[in-house]
């Protein structure tokens, strides 16, 4: 706790520094702009930095949605070595690819769709949520224990039984580490996205917009802040889940 | 733990509710004006706000236009020439100021119709008779009225869209502002040449860097200068820049990439006072020629309610209009 | 004729590591297997279990060959599956191979075999909150619960320390006269050999062959320090001279 603090004082102190360098506006001016933006609608655009947040969320939280339906039973079905000959090759090809190169792509994949920013929006997110979770939780699932296999065997399981009881279960805490990493890769692609689509609403929006407007360091550093803030948050309650898992492998933060 | 879950779940639930609470207002969203041709095609706007041709190009494929910005504001300044403080020389400007003052007055003279409206073509790639019902909504004009160019700095400081007031950046007051902001001095010398001697043409300038929108009808004269070859008779070399809108061309103005351009004088306010970037205005280009395009569902303002408006870029002319009619429908911005 | 071993080979490549090993255990009989380090004692167990194909020779049980659904395995870790409390841990069992039965009554059984072990009120533990000797006691427990015609025990105690491997022991024995299995146990150790046996197989180096099979004729409960017992424990040690064995 001390160390937190410290930690706290030397970054503001820093920030300081830098707003006496005229680099950037006072620590405070940021802050009271922070939470005033949170309850009260900012004038260009007309809307809370919460309005903001959930507009990115939402399209997050659909991209990840989607990303997950398909990374999690497929990454399971990685235990069999005939699919996962089948579909690694491909996905080592592909996992390279940055999400943000998707984008042209997307937009004419989605272009007769009623809303194709959106759609494209979401579509990126899921392409940057979708490699890393599948990677982790089939790293997992290739990892599974000979031994349990072993065990499982000697009392009759079933290929189907050695799926359900011993590689998903054994593979949880490697699920909610790539949900964990699908979602901070889908929250950085969003932001992105935002910055370069016409989306309308979203962090990425706000701040571009704000800097467009002018002026606005302030509002601009809020916005990264929440940015920030919403990040942590959502690997923070994840990787505490994760830690619950006490045979979990050790992965980074 | 327990502490910072409770934290987060109330930032959650904070954000969704938030999220939800979207009341009956106009979204107002930044497409460029090409896309916003397209979108309303495809229904993923309802309406938008843009510089000609645009809006009579949307007419000519079908969408309607609900009101031309005269409608919405009386003879309301638009683009103006502007200059970076400091890049460029007086010899420069006078030249440019000339050339500008030939141009307008080109377009302006009725003999010359038939010439203005090829050239209008060409500037913007589209067929004559789109822009010669473009070219109806336009006033060509050498020099901004003061009086209505300060409605847009009031609006702008009400809407809380300024940032600095005129003080902190160390003027007495905004009369003193824009004393320097709007330079009338070197037009005036140069009409005064002119009704002295009609022949009158100022010394030749060096290299001139020189931004202007693209496809926008309203920087004609930028265009009928090039061709008539006024630009060329008072510079040694003119590097054109296009830019997709005013905001853009004031990014440029800071990273010193131009001397002078025609942009809208939205914008031009904006980003002077917002992010200090040190221009003056030493010419006018148009009044009016931006019109409000919608579907056809849409019959007055009040019907925008709820829906999703196309604007150029925030802090533009058009931006400042749609926030315009909007404010008298009643209406909310979000 | 119980449980018969005959004549079983097994390479692994040129490594000769089964070289016809054969030998019987009676119904309800304790039987240890004691051999050097690496002579080929699990692979023979596994050979038992099906787990692994014998190059050569056959196991059987009544003279019909032994099945893998006949047999419950106790592996040298305790192998427990760390998602599932020590309750369900000793359920997989029952409900891989008795999948007739409900839930219900699998909980029952597996209830009723952590009681035999001692280990009521630890049902609802997860493996890491178990030590050592309660993990191998749940793994004990999950191989009974399925009733098996014979019990293979791969050093279930290697791990532990002298004084609760020595108590473990006691507890199996236990476990043992209750249940009467016929068991297959596997050791490094004569001494827990001598202590548990009705009889000891004894191995050579690899490849294996049964040098003795060593009847134990000694009531339980047994006592180290007797004569017969160090006698015992002397003669098994002059077969396997020359090799790394623990006392
Ligand atoms: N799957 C396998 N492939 C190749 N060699 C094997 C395999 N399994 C066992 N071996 C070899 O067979 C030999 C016997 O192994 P095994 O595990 O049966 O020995 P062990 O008697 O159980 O030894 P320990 O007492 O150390 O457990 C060893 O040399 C080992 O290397
Ligand atoms: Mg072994």
């Amino acid at each position: 706790m001390k160390q937190k603090i410290y930690s706290a004082l030397l970054f503001v102190f820093l920030w300081y520094l830098l707003y006496f360098l005229n680099v950037l506006p006072a620590f405070h001016v940021v802050v009271v702009t922070f939470l005033m933006l949170v309850v009260k609608a900012e004038p260009v655009l007309g809307k809370t930095l919460l309005q903001h947040a959930a507009s990115s969320l939402l399209r997050v939280l659909a991209g990840a949605i989607v990303a997950f339906s398909i990374s999690i039973p497929l990454g399971i079905l990685m235990w069999f070595s005939r699919i996962y000959n089948l579909l690694h090759p491909a996905i080592e090809v592909l996992r390279p690819i940055p999400p943000l190169a998707w984008i042209p792509l997307s937009y004419i994949l989605f272009a007769s769709f009623p809303n194709p920013t959106v759609f494209a929006q979401i579509f990126i997110v899921a392409v940057g949520a979708f490699f890393p979770s599948f990677v982790t939780i089939s790293d997992y699932v290739r990892g599974v224990p000979q031994e349990f296999i072993e065990l499982a065997k000697v009392f009759g399981a079933k290929s189907f039984d050695l799926l359900t009881k011993i590689v998903l279960p054994y593979s949880l805490p490697g699920i909610i580490t790539g949900v964990r990493v699908g979602l901070g890769v889908g929250w950085m692609s969003i932001i992105a996205a935002e910055m370069i689509a016409t989306s309308g609403s979203g962090l990425g929006y706000f701040i571009l917009v704000m800097y467009e407007v002018g002026g606005r360091m302030p509002e601009i550093i809020a916005g990264m802040a929440m940015i920030g803030l919403i990040g942590y948050s959502m690997n923070t309650l994840l990787f505490k889940l994760e830690e619950r898992f006490p045979w979990r492998l050790k992965s980074g933060t | 733990m327990r502490k910072s879950t409770v934290i987060f779940l109330f930032l959650a639930v904070a954000i969704f509710i938030s999220g939800c609470a979207e009341e009956e207002s106009v979204k107002l969203v930044k497409l460029s004006p090409p896309d916003m041709l397209e979108q309303i095609k495809i229904g993923k706007i309802d309406a938008f706000i843009a510089w000609e041709p645009f809006p009579s190009k949307a007419a000519k494929s079908g969408q309607k236009i609900l009101m031309s910005s005269g409608d919405i504001w009386k003879n309301h300044p638009c683009c103006v020439v502007a200059y970076k403080v400091g890049k460029a020389d007086e010899k420069m400007l006078e030249a440019l100021v000339w050339a500008h003052v030939k141009a307008t007055r080109f377009i302006n003279d009725e003999k010359n119709w038939d010439k203005v409206v090829s050239y209008a073509s060409q500037f913007t790639g589209l067929d004559e008779e789109t822009v010669k019902m473009a070219l109806r909504n336009i006033k060509y004009v050498e020099y901004p009225d003061e009086k209505e160019f300060r409605h847009y700095y009031e609006f702008l400081k009400e809407a809380a869209i300024l940032k600095k007031s005129v003080k902190e950046l160390g003027y007495e007051s905004e009369d003193e502002f824009f004393e320097k902001f709007l330079r009338r001095d070197i037009y005036e010398r140069v009409v005064t040449k002119l009704e002295e001697n009609p022949n009158y043409v100022p010394e030749k300038a060096g290299k001139i860097r020189l931004g202007y929108i693209t496809a926008d009808l309203h920087h004609l004269a930028l265009y009928v200068a090039l061709k008539e070859g006024y630009l060329d008779r008072v510079f040694e070399d003119v590097d054109l820049k296009q830019y997709p809108n005013g905001v853009a061309i004031m990014e440029a103005f800071k990273l010193g990439e131009l001397d002078a351009a025609y942009l809208g004088g939205a914008p031009a306010t904006l980003k002077r006072i917002n992010d200090e970037i040190e221009i003056s205005i030493i010419a006018g280009v148009n009044n009016e020629g931006s019109a409000l395009v919608v579907k056809k569902e849409i019959n007055s303002p009040k019907d925008l309610a709820g829906k999703t408006v196309a604007i150029p870029g925030f802090g533009t002319v058009q931006d400042f209009l749609m926030r315009k009619v909007l404010k008298e429908g009643g209406l909310k911005v979000s | 004729m119980a449980l018969e071993i005959r004549n079983v080979k097994k390479s692994f490549g040129n490594l000769k590591v089964l070289d016809g090993v054969s030998f019987e255990v009676e119904k309800g009989e304790f039987a240890c297997i004691v051999g050097e380090s690496g002579c080929g004692k699990t692979t023979l167990l596994k050979i038992v279990a099906g787990l692994v194909k014998a190059d050569e020779g056959e196991v059987l049980y009544d003279g019909k060959e032994l099945k893998t659904e006949d047999i419950a395995f106790v592996f040298q870790d305790d192998r427990l599956l760390p998602w599932r409390t020590a309750l369900e841990n000793v359920m997989f069992s029952l409900e891989m191979r008795m999948r007739e039965l409900d839930k219900k009554r699998r909980e029952e059984i597996a209830r009723s075999f952590l009681e035999l072990a001692g280990l009521k009120g630890f049902e609802d533990y997860y493996p890491h909150q178990l030590s050592g000797g309660m993990r191998q006691r749940v793994g004990i427990c999950r191989a009974l619960a399925v009733n098996p015609k014979v019990l293979l025990m791969d050093e279930p105690f290697a791990s532990l320390d002298a004084q609760t491997r020595n108590r473990m022991q006691l507890e199996l024995l236990k476990i043992w006269e209750k249940r009467r299995k016929t068991i297959l146990f596997v050791t490094h150790s004569v001494d827990e050999a001598v202590f548990l046996a009705d009889k000891v197989v004894i191995l050579s180096p690899r490849p294996a062959k049964v040098l003795k099979v060593l009847e134990i004729n000694l009531e339980r409960p047994r006592d180290r320090t007797s004569p017969e017992f160090v006698g015992y424990r002397r003669e098994i040690m002059n077969l396997l001279q020359g090799t790394s064995l623990s006392i």
